[in-house]
């Protein structure tokens, strides 16, 4: 179960000139109640890797398990739809999907068209705005009256009113001031800590990548080029430098420590307190010798 | 889902007729639609049907570009060719329809029969192209028959219609193809070969004159510019509208027509919404840079007429003149 990709390619504008490699070989196994999170540089096919993982996107060749659907590149795939309702992916931006009168109607689009009943998705619009953390008297209000972080939110739970197994974020805190990027953060690490989602998440915010990310997926120019531990990858400084991928706060204090102290820390220490105690192991030490 | 919209049809290159001044380029193709109409004899199409292969030729644009932008009106060439075969009756009539029709297929028939018996053909054309071929030729050999019969024997049925081709109505038609292909190749060479923002250019020095009756004839010029570079954006956004809806489970492609509308309004209105909003942040950008309504502008690009733009619009000139001594 989960998500596998084998030998996955995916061409975009085939047959014209500007045939274009997004995907190249993609194997990848994903297995349900992770958080993962996908990095890479603009244009490297994050987002083309995860439109694959709801079948908005199907492969030019190779094969995509959906968990039991089966995506085979290079055919017609029937009844995906259904793949969609399991698999939720939130787009970039989502309040701009936003269309209905009331926040509520807007919620119960996804659940609807899936053919769940009118009461049934009622009841999953509120269920879905407690989730993203907005209060019950915002169902009758019109979602393009609402702030834009609270649109966001509305936009979310109309995905999470699909009760997918899967919840696939592509730049959920891009556009919101830190306190809400923060927030919105704690919420989807509530949802996979809570509901048991799959949290799989693009994101250029290392931060957050280091402090809920487990395994980290790094693309480059179409291709997977590492696939593992967060903190094994944030302390492979090879690698970060190769691909050109940023650093969470915590390590790039580190490293300057390190350059301007002259001394050996340990890449992986992920929280104040612990750099704390090793620089005054560090430092300490020192000392007694002198 | 759009990916097969293709909008701006500019083609990156280089030639003498990339090079060329879009206000002669402009004016030209117009004016060539306008002259094709004076030929009408064999000789008059043959300059024509030179004079445009040899300009596309030079040009430097790859013929495959000509081909898809006739393809999709091929049906509207047919269409205009078989009226003109049955409507226009001068000149010496060639045996009847059916019996010729009924001959091709045959031959179709005989060829296919033939190859199927010599060649094992991949999959694709075993399963699909040849029973298609012999569905499509049977139905017509049996139309063609009722609909040919009816008018040859029992008069009653056809009034004065006889389902006689002549030859005119043949050479005609042909000509009518011929005219059609060459009017959209030197149409298509113009937005092959000229960016949109030089074209808009073109336009609004052409039109210029009418300043005169105080016509808005540079803020018309910034309206089609700004339409068409805001096309592919919109687009686009479209794209993406579409998938995040799709991903929340609205199908465009089936259900009936009421889950369709509503699955319509939901890619309308953010699509509005957008669209108002990107105009507005538009408006402001423009208004933050000094744009004035109506206030003399200067242009980033300017446009030369060069030597050979004289020669260009020299020949069409001379092209007119044959025409005008050749034609009956």
């Amino acid at each position: 179960m989960g998500i596998q990709f084998e030998k996955v390619n995916y061409l975009y504008a085939r047959g014209t000139s500007q045939e274009k490699a997004a995907l190249i070989d993609i194997d990848l196994a994903i297995d349900l109640h992770g958080f993962i999170a996908i990095i890479g540089h603009t244009g490297s096919g994050k987002s083309t890797l995860i439109q694959h993982m709801n079948a908005i996107l199907q492969p030019t060749s190779g094969v995509v398990r959906i968990l039991d659907k089966t995506i085979v590149g290079g055919k017609k795939n029937r009844d995906i739809n259904i793949v969609r309702k399991r698999v939720g992916l939130v787009f970039q931006f989502p309040e701009y999907q936003l269309f209905e009168e009331t926040v509520e109607k807007d919620i119960m689009f996804g659940p609807l068209n899936f053919g769940v009943s009118k009461e049934d998705a009622a009841l999953k619009a509120r269920e879905a705005l407690k989730w993203v953390g907005l209060e019950q008297d915002f169902l009758s209000r019109s979602p393009l009256n609402l702030s834009g972080g609270q649109m966001r939110r509305v936009a979310i739970a109309g995905i999470l009113a699909m009760e997918p197994d899967v919840l696939v974020l592509d730049e959920p805190t891009a556009g919101l001031d830190p306190q809400g990027q923060k927030e919105m953060m704690e919420m989807f690490y509530n949802l996979y800590v809570n509901q048991h989602k799959t949290i799989i998440l693009v994101t250029h915010d290392m931060n957050f990548v280091a402090q809920y990310a487990k395994r980290i997926i790094v693309l480059n120019d179409g291709r997977i080029v590492y696939d593992g531990d967060t903190w094994d990858l944030f302390a492979n400084y090879e690698l970060i430098k190769k691909y050109h991928l940023d650093l969470p706060d915590i390590t790039k204090l580190i490293i300057d420590i390190e350059n301007k102290l002259g001394i050996k820390l340990d890449h992986k220490i992920n929280t104040v307190e612990n750099l704390a105690q090793a620089l005054v192991q560090a430092l300490g030490g020192a000392n007694h010798a002198r | 889902m759009l990916d097969n919209i293709k909008l701006g049809q500019y083609l990156h290159g280089d030639s003498w007729y990339y090079r060329l001044d879009p206000r002669g380029k402009l004016v030209m193709s117009t004016f060539f639609i306008v002259i094709i109409f004076m030929a009408n004899n064999w000789i008059t199409y043959l300059a024509a049907t030179l004079f445009t292969l040899l300009i596309v030729l030079t040009s430097g644009v790859p013929l495959k570009y000509f081909y898809r932008s006739i393809k999709p009106i091929v049906v509207l060439i047919f269409f205009t060719f078989f009226l003109n075969l049955f409507f226009y009756r001068t000149g010496t009539p060639l045996p009847p329809l059916n019996i010729i029709i009924n001959k091709i297929i045959v031959i179709i028939y005989g060829v296919f029969v033939a190859l199927l018996i010599t060649f094992r053909f991949t999959k694709v054309i075993d399963r699909y192209i040849i029973p298609k071929i012999f569905k499509i030729t049977t139905l017509v050999f049996i139309l063609i028959n009722i609909l040919l019969s009816y008018g040859l024997n029992y008069t009653e049925f056809s009034w004065s219609f006889h389902w006689i081709i002549y030859k005119n109505a043949l050479i005609n038609g042909g000509y009518i193809i011929l005219r059609l292909i060459l009017i959209i190749s030197m149409s298509s060479l113009l937005t092959f070969t000229t960016k949109p923002t030089d074209l808009t250019l073109a336009i609004e020095h052409v039109l210029s004159p009418l300043k005169i009756f105080k016509f808005p004839v540079s803020e018309l010029a910034l309206m089609i510019s700004i339409s068409l570079r805001f096309i592919p954006t919109l687009l686009e956004e479209t794209q993406k509208v579409l998938k995040a809806q799709t991903s929340r489970g609205a199908d465009f492609t089936e259900g009936n027509i009421k889950d369709k509308v509503i699955q319509i309004i939901s890619l309308l209105v953010p699509m509005f919404i957008i669209s108002f909003k990107r105009a507005e942040e538009l408006a402001n950008a423009m208004e933050a840079r000094g744009y004035i309504p109506g206030r003399k502008r200067t242009s980033l690009r300017e446009l030369r007429w060069r030597f050979t733009d004289n020669i260009y619009v020299l020949s069409f000139i001379l092209l007119t003149a044959f025409f005008i001594y050749f034609r009956s």
